[in-house]
């Protein structure tokens, strides 16, 4: 078993007065909570804050960890005293009927958690009861296609792989339930949920906000001036879409139905976004042509400036 | 299979029976999250599904932080606004150019 500082990890002395080890707890578990703190780590930095703050604020809990005096460093494997492994060879008896077990394979904060279940008395209860597994949460990363057409993942938790079947219908942000997909259930009882939070992957052309995708349409000047039926890519693949004569830029063109599944049923819809885009090189021939326009032209795009 | 997974989408709606089993704040602190003011409650008192990621972070923070129930509610809150935001900052960046 590796030993660990747990006084260090809230940042108080070892003579520190319980309110005092409250006070510190509270301060770095706002700062560090991972609902919080969003950054990468301090999901694991508030388990050591937590797990430290689950034995020291407990007085029977601390006893036993001040025992292990000051001699061990943070990581060192050392061998709990021999009371404890007595302590907890019998509440492992009682609780769950395991003859042998191994101190080699705990956690320091398991064997804490252990140590209450026994001063309760609840492992000999606990043993032949029913209760729920436990409940999952994970974020999951997609891909627009998988999400528009249902997925499977595998997923990591803990130390459980889970396949999780993602039906059509999610998107960015949204929450789902997948029913007793969590952890299993104890002495009969209901298998936990698993809870997603889905996050979709950057696409390179498709810009998701619920349901809709918002897709550039960049076209020509003389496109756009004189309206053109041009190709454009869905998730379902290429389309033909008619654009209107005198088109301006930032027109949102509306494919009906070709944006993100909708897990009820029916379809997002897809917007496409007029650009207009100039070539960057003209040849001599295009150069008279735009030449021409210009000077036959009588639109002025700044007209308002005059005004204002 | 189908019925075993369930979007959480705005109109989708669940009892407050549920979110205390899906997030383990008993019943009667949801109630008193009612009356804060920080969960809606319909006819046949059930709520957006949409609240049930919220009660869980929530209650997480509840848990660890030791937040009473005014704290909770101003959390529920500030979790839905923010929520709401970041479907904002979704809707604006799909409009803007890539």
């Amino acid at each position: 078993m590796k030993y660990k500082d747990y006084y260090a990890a809230l940042g108080v002395p070892r003579t520190a007065a319980a309110d005092d080890i409250k006070k510190a707890y509270r301060k770095l578990a706002q700062k560090h909570h991972p609902d919080v703190n969003k950054e990468a780590g301090a999901e694991e930095k508030f388990k050591e804050i937590a797990e430290a703050y689950q034995t020291l604020k407990d007085p029977e809990k601390r006893a036993a960890y001040d025992q292990l005096g000051t001699s061990y460093q943070p990581g060192q494997e050392f061998r709990p005293p021999p009371d404890w492994e007595q302590q907890f060879r019998e509440r492992a008896a009682a609780g769950n009927g395991a003859e042998s077990f191994s101190f080699d394979d705990l956690d320091l904060g398991d064997l804490f958690e252990s140590l209450r279940g026994h001063a309760r008395g609840g492992g000999r209860t606990r043993g032949n009861m029913q209760f729920p597994g436990e409940t999952y949460e994970a974020t999951v990363h997609l891909s627009l296609e998988d999400a528009n057409r249902g997925t499977q993942m595998d997923l990591q938790i803990g130390d459980r792989k889970i396949t999780a079947r993602i039906p059509k219908g999610a998107t960015d942000g949204m929450r789902l339930r997948l029913r007793g997909q969590g952890g299993k259930g104890h002495n009969g009882g209901p298998d936990g949920d698993l809870y997603l939070n889905v996050a979709l992957h950057p696409h390179s052309l498709f810009r998701p906000t619920g349901h809709d995708l918002y897709l550039d349409l960049p076209l020509t000047p003389w496109e756009a001036a004189l309206g053109a039926t041009v190709e454009v890519p869905t998730l379902d693949g290429a389309v033909n879409l008619k654009v209107p004569p005198n088109t301006t830029a930032g027109r949102k063109l509306r494919l009906a139905r070709k944006g993100l599944a909708k897990p009820s049923g029916g379809e997002g819809d897809l917007y496409a976004i007029v650009q207009i885009v100039n070539p960057t090189v003209l040849n001599e021939r295009e150069r008279e042509l735009f030449k021409e326009l210009g000077e036959q032209s009588k639109f002025d795009p700044r007209a308002h400036f005059a005004r204002s | 299979m189908t019925d075993d997974v369930v979007f959480f989408e705005s109109h989708t709606q669940v009892t407050l029976v549920e979110v205390s089993r899906s997030s383990g704040l008993p019943e009667d602190l949801l109630h008193e999250l009612v009356e804060y003011g920080a969960l809606t409650v319909g006819e046949g008192g059930v709520v957006s599904a949409a609240c049930v990621g919220r009660v869980r972070e929530a209650a997480r923070l509840r848990e660890d932080l030791e937040l009473d129930t005014a704290s909770v509610a101003l959390v529920l809150r500030f979790l839905e606004r923010i929520e709401e935001l970041e479907a904002r900052v979704r809707y604006l960046r799909a409009q803007a150019k890539s």
